[in-house]
């Protein structure tokens, strides 16, 4: 019990050694599935036995590592973690099953999959600066190798401009990182990559507002924030299915995980500062990125851009500096989560059947995919925040907590809601409706098609299972994420 | 608790037939929608008797903890929410019953599909009607938002359904934007979001900030009711089956703006100015849609623009401070319209579905007697007519405008006068002369169905009767019971009866030639029939306009501006990596593996340290 949450992140990683040792696709696909939902398993248990009440981090685990440099093994979770955790096991377990019908190099597929797992899984455990970086980078390797080797025609170009980005985001994460270190050098005598004696230090404010930007940057890419966000469409765009699930679904989330984690309580006063800098580029990506959104015709670079501009929402709620705003920020990372998800397996299923992301090739589907149009509705009912659904809460704590003091930025922000409704529906009409101004023969094409299948079903049921539980019974989820909002705002 | 079963009636229906309506037929899912509706209705009318003894409250579950105030699902039964709850039911229900007989010809084609989001119409409805809390109102606000969409998108296949079920969405979502920030504001004035605890706070709150609440809220109704400038999806809904019309028109949907107003009124009271841009948008909708009925040629769309304007009343009504008045009119009102619009179903149903311009008819009153008397009883309770339902609620209405300014009051009888006119014009197009439909089927028109005339029958006697429930609704819901203003009832009633004559002049005696007539008046006919243009420029401007916009700034900002300067950066590190030739896919496999290899190797270590400790 000591050692789940180890367990649980390197299950992962050491599955994905094993599956490449012995090299046997059946194997492979089995071991993933049955691993993955195992990690979900013990996702679960630590997400029930989580103690909301009680403060500070929980399933603490502390080894020294390279003591000289201060640098520990150090894992720990509070509500914000345990609630990505869960997710990210969740999307993890659906890519797997997913992944079912795999053919193309499935071993290494499947091996490179599972280590991002671990990586994920321990970007929001770790306590360590220099244990964070490593998963952080080791996330960045595995998920250029999917997008570049099983993409689709630009793979190498959209691996590459992947790769470039968020390298060069981590790059200023790197000089955040050492900024701080070195200045506790200076101030205490020795070093120390442990979070909690950076939390303990309390930079000067000089200090703050050069390592805000540093970090800031470094989270901003990967976000993705406006103006550095092209490299996502590209990338979602060339990426296989699964690995857009995975990059929608939980890479995009260590950014804004990242401001709450580390911004906002080790440059408290900077943070302030910075308000209005954020405020604006967030209140752009979530106008700007949804007018990009319905001007595409291309599925997945639509609902690239509304992930930016449902990111915007989250980077709004992080920086209102409001309880209630950042329960509905951290709520957003997880529908999100949920939704974006949703849609991209819904664009992969349609690749699958029709081998087009074009919605000039599609339309009016609606009839002759019956099951898949209503999972396709419900993810985007989730994205667009319609109640009953998590978005909705989401954008409905998000919107209240900033409204408290930035009630324009806020009622700005919410023209997001109008915005997202039309990309979407707009979308699915082109792609679902209207069958009667499409060619005769594209309909004699239609009625061969296959509706959903068992390994599609599943990931689908459970996503938007969990996304109609956090619509519908909110309370207890959002209770778990007040722990972090008490942590991160001293109240 | 069993008062419960109101809302779980239909919300069970919804799930049922969404699950399993394939395997259980189209026919039996019509019947499990229209029985759920039933009983629905029969719990309501025991809340009815329930809370006219004293209101009660039902608290479910805790569902969201905001900072300061934890809100519950719960739900709150006074005689307005009961009766209102009682009036949504019954008309469903009938409509539902009808809705077997209409949908009959698409039987085997999914149909289920249509009943599942009737029931899922009403539920969303009800969470309206019942909810004792601004969020449970936002919720069932939202839910009838996306049951209108599917249902007025049904026929999506046709550009014409998709287009109007798109414009529906995005036209109340607007509304909603501003709603939400309506419940949020109220929340920051009062800490709290539920209705009760709310009223109780009012006289503490600020009044200017109290304004902007109110008027965030409005602008919520206004979407959801179709009032200007948030009109031009409700006449484009017809594109969806009648009996959605019927529904969308009576019951639920539209009915919610006025209702809500009415529920939160002890907060629009505290807000006077408000009040006054309400009756202002009522006053001028009214006229809007009054006009626009006028010279439309749609069997449905003028049924339709009748609608807006009736519901203009009802905020006017709300906006001189008469909110009872005004809930009596929408109780009044979704019996005939309900009427009006199933009766026009059953002319559509009787030409297969094909015609819908009122010219296409004519003399249909010899082949389709209770369709023709389900209607002329609509249409005289629309326009007023003693001692129908109509003429009761309007009469109120009217008297309560001249109470407040001589202005509303002579708009409000001038609208009566052209709603007289456009809704018998219609009739007499339809009903009487020529039977133009002649040279253009060659099938026998014929009454339909007992499925559909039975609902016909039953809403026309209420379309008769129900006005004599003022006195007892007047009392229930605790509004001031006012006597019948003579005079008003008196001009009115001529009004109503010249508006009818005039149709009967024109239409029926053709005196002067209608058809010359509106060529002569074309200018004046196109400007009134394109509701003065208004759907044209909200098309072109904001949906075109917006559409294009984006995408220049696509082409233009986001490729080559923003991207640009990316890629620019880009190809230059790319020109140093190229020596490493780092990114050569063939090789790539090869760092994959390794790095797996080596980092499971990490790992293996890393348990064996952790575990041997």
């Amino acid at each position: 019990m000591e050692h789940l949450l180890t367990v649980t992140i390197f299950l992962p990683l050491l599955t994905a050694g094993v599956v490449a040792l012995l090299r046997n696709e059946s194997f492979a696909k089995i071991a993933s599935v049955s691993v993955s939902a195992l990690v979900f398993l013990f996702s679960l248990v630590l997400f029930l036995k989580f103690d909301f009440n009680r403060e500070g981090f929980q399933f603490v685990t502390k080894i020294d590592w390279i003591p000289p440099l201060g640098i520990s093994y150090h894992l720990g979770l509070d509500g914000m973690a345990v609630s990505l955790i869960l997710m990210t096991a969740l999307l993890f377990f659906g890519v797997f099953v997913w992944s079912w019908r795999v053919e193309d190099r499935t071993v290494l597929y499947i091996s490179l999959f599972l280590m991002l797992e671990t990586a994920c899984l321990g970007v929001f455990s770790a306590l360590d600066f220099f244990l964070f970086y490593i998963f952080w980078e080791g996330m960045l390797i595995p998920m250029y190798f999917i997008i570049g080797l099983w993409g689709h025609e630009r793979k190498v170009y959209a691996a590459n401009k992947f790769f470039i980005y968020t390298f060069f985001g981590s790059l200023f994460l790197l000089l955040g990182f050492a900024s701080v270190i070195i200045y506790g050098y200076f101030q205490n005598g020795f070093i120390t990559f442990d979070y909690f004696e950076h939390l303990k230090m309390e930079y000067p404010l000089w200090l703050q507002s050069i390592a805000f930007l540093l970090f800031a940057i470094g989270f901003a890419v990967k976000i993705p924030m406006f103006p550095v966000h092209t490299w996502l469409p590209d990338a979602h765009v060339e990426a296989p299915t699964a690995g857009s699930v995975i990059l929608a679904g939980v890479l995009l989330k260590m950014g804004t995980f990242g401001f709450v984690r580390y911004s906002l309580p080790l440059f408290p006063e900077a943070s302030e500062r910075y308000v209005p800098l954020i405020f604006i580029l967030s209140v752009i990506a979530v106008i700007y990125a949804a007018m990009m959104a319905i001007a595409q015709t291309h599925i997945k670079r639509l609902i690239a851009y509304s992930s930016i501009s449902h990111m915007g929402i989250v980077t709004l709620g992080t920086f209102a500096l409001d309880g209630d705003a950042l329960n509905g920020a951290v709520y957003m990372m997880i529908a999100h989560g949920l939704s974006s998800a949703a849609l991209f397996f819904a664009a992969g299923f349609i690749y699958d059947r029709i081998h087009s992301y074009n919605m000039d090739d599609l339309g009016g589907l609606a009839r002759y995919l019956p099951n898949f149009a209503t999972v396709f509705m419900i993810a985007g009912l989730t994205s667009i925040g319609l109640p009953g659904l998590a978005g909705f809460i989401a954008e409905f704590l998000v919107l209240l907590g900033t409204f408290k003091k930035y009630p324009i930025w806020a009622i700005a922000a919410g023209s997001g809601m109008i915005l997202g409704a039309a990309y979407f529906l707009y979308m699915y009409k082109r792609v679902m409706f209207e069958e009667e101004t499409l060619p005769k023969s594209r309909i004699e094409k239609w009625k061969s098609l296959r509706d959903l299948e068992i390994h599609h079903i599943i990931p689908f049921v459970l996503i938007l299972f969990a996304a109609f539980l956090l619509g519908l019974y909110p309370a207890p989820f959002v209770e778990i994420m007040n722990h972090t909002a008490r942590f991160v705002l001293g109240g | 608790m069993e008062s419960l079963i109101i809302l779980l009636s239909p919300l069970i229906s919804f799930i049922l037939i969404s699950f399993f309506g394939k395997s259980i037929g189209d026919k039996i899912s019509g019947i499990i929608t229209s029985l759920a509706g039933a009983v629905s209705f029969v719990f309501s009318l025991g809340a009815v008797f329930r809370s006219l003894e004293e209101p009660y409250h039902i608290k479910l579950y805790k569902f969201l903890p905001l900072e300061g105030y934890d809100l519950s699902v719960g739900f709150y039964f006074d005689p307005l929410s009961s009766i209102t709850s009682a009036v949504v039911t019954f008309v469903a229900t009938l409509i539902f019953v009808y809705s077997i007989g209409y949908m009959h010809h698409e039987f085997g084609n999914w149909t289920f599909k249509f009943y599942a989001y009737l029931s899922l119409f009403l539920f969303a409805m009800l969470l309206i009607v019942l909810s004792d809390n601004l969020l449970g109102i936002f919720f069932g606000w939202e839910g009838v938002g996306l049951a209108s969409y599917l249902l007025i998108g049904y026929y999506h296949q046709q550009l014409k359904a998709s287009n109007a079920s798109l414009e529906a969405f995005i036209m109340n979502r607007i509304g909603d934007w501003l709603f939400i920030f309506g419940i949020i504001s109220c929340f920051l004035i009062f800490n709290s979001l539920d209705i009760l605890t709310i009223f109780n706070k009012i006289p503490s709150a600020d009044p200017y900030f109290l304004g902007l609440a109110t008027l965030l809220l409005f602008g919520g109704a206004v979407g959801k009711s179709g009032q200007l400038p948030l009109h031009t999806w409700l006449p484009n809904a017809m594109a969806g089956p009648t009996p959605v019309s019927a529904l969308l028109h009576a019951a639920t949907m539209v009915a919610a703006g006025v209702y809500m107003i009415a529920r939160l009124y002890p907060l629009f009271d505290a807000a006077p100015q408000t009040l006054k841009f309400v009756a202002l948008i009522g006053g001028l909708t009214a006229l809007f849609a009054a006009l626009a009925a006028t010279s439309h040629t749609d069997i449905k769309k003028i049924i339709a623009f009748s609608t807006m304007s009736q519901l203009g009343y009802m905020f006017l009504g709300l906006g001189v401070g008469d909110p009872e008045g005004a809930m009596y009119h929408l109780t009044t009102h979704a019996f005939f319209k309900a009427l009006l619009f199933l009766a026009a179903g059953s002319v559509i149903t009787a030409f297969h579905h094909k015609l819908y311009d009122i010219y296409s008819f004519g003399g249909l009153k010899r082949y389709m007697p209770v369709t023709y008397a389900g209607f002329t009883v609509g249409a005289l309770s629309l326009a007023g007519v003693f001692p129908l339902s109509g003429f009761w609620s309007k009469d109120r209405l009217i008297g309560s405008y001249y109470e407040v300014s001589l202005v509303w009051g002579l708009l409000g009888s001038v609208v009566a006068f052209i709603t007289a006119y456009y809704i018998f014009r219609e009739g007499f197009v339809v009903f009487h002369g020529e039977e133009r439909f002649r040279n253009r089927v060659g099938y026998e028109i014929r009454e339909v169905g007992s499925e559909m005339k039975i609902p016909v029958l039953v809403l026309l006697v209420m379309s008769v009767i129900a006005g004599l429930a003022e006195g007892w609704y007047m009392k229930a819901v605790g509004g001031m019971e006012k006597s019948i203003h003579l005079d008003v009832a008196l001009s009115s009633f001529i009004l109503a009866s010249l508006g009818i004559a005039s149709a009967y002049v024109i239409f029926v005696k053709r005196i002067p030639n209608p058809e010359k007539a509106y060529s002569a008046l074309k200018i004046l006919h196109t400007t009134l029939k394109e509701q003065f243009f208004t759907e044209k420029l909200y098309h072109r401007v904001l949906a075109v306009g917006y559409l294009k916009g984006s995408k220049i700034v696509h082409t233009v900002g986001e490729k080559h501006i923003v991207d640009g300067f990316v890629n620019l950066l880009a190809t230059a590190v790319q020109n140093v990596g190229k020596n490493l030739r780092f990114a050569q896919p063939g090789k790539l496999n090869w760092y994959a593996f390794g790095m797996v290899g080596g980092l499971s190797f990490l790992v293996v270590l890393l348990f064996v340290l952790l575990f041997t400790e």
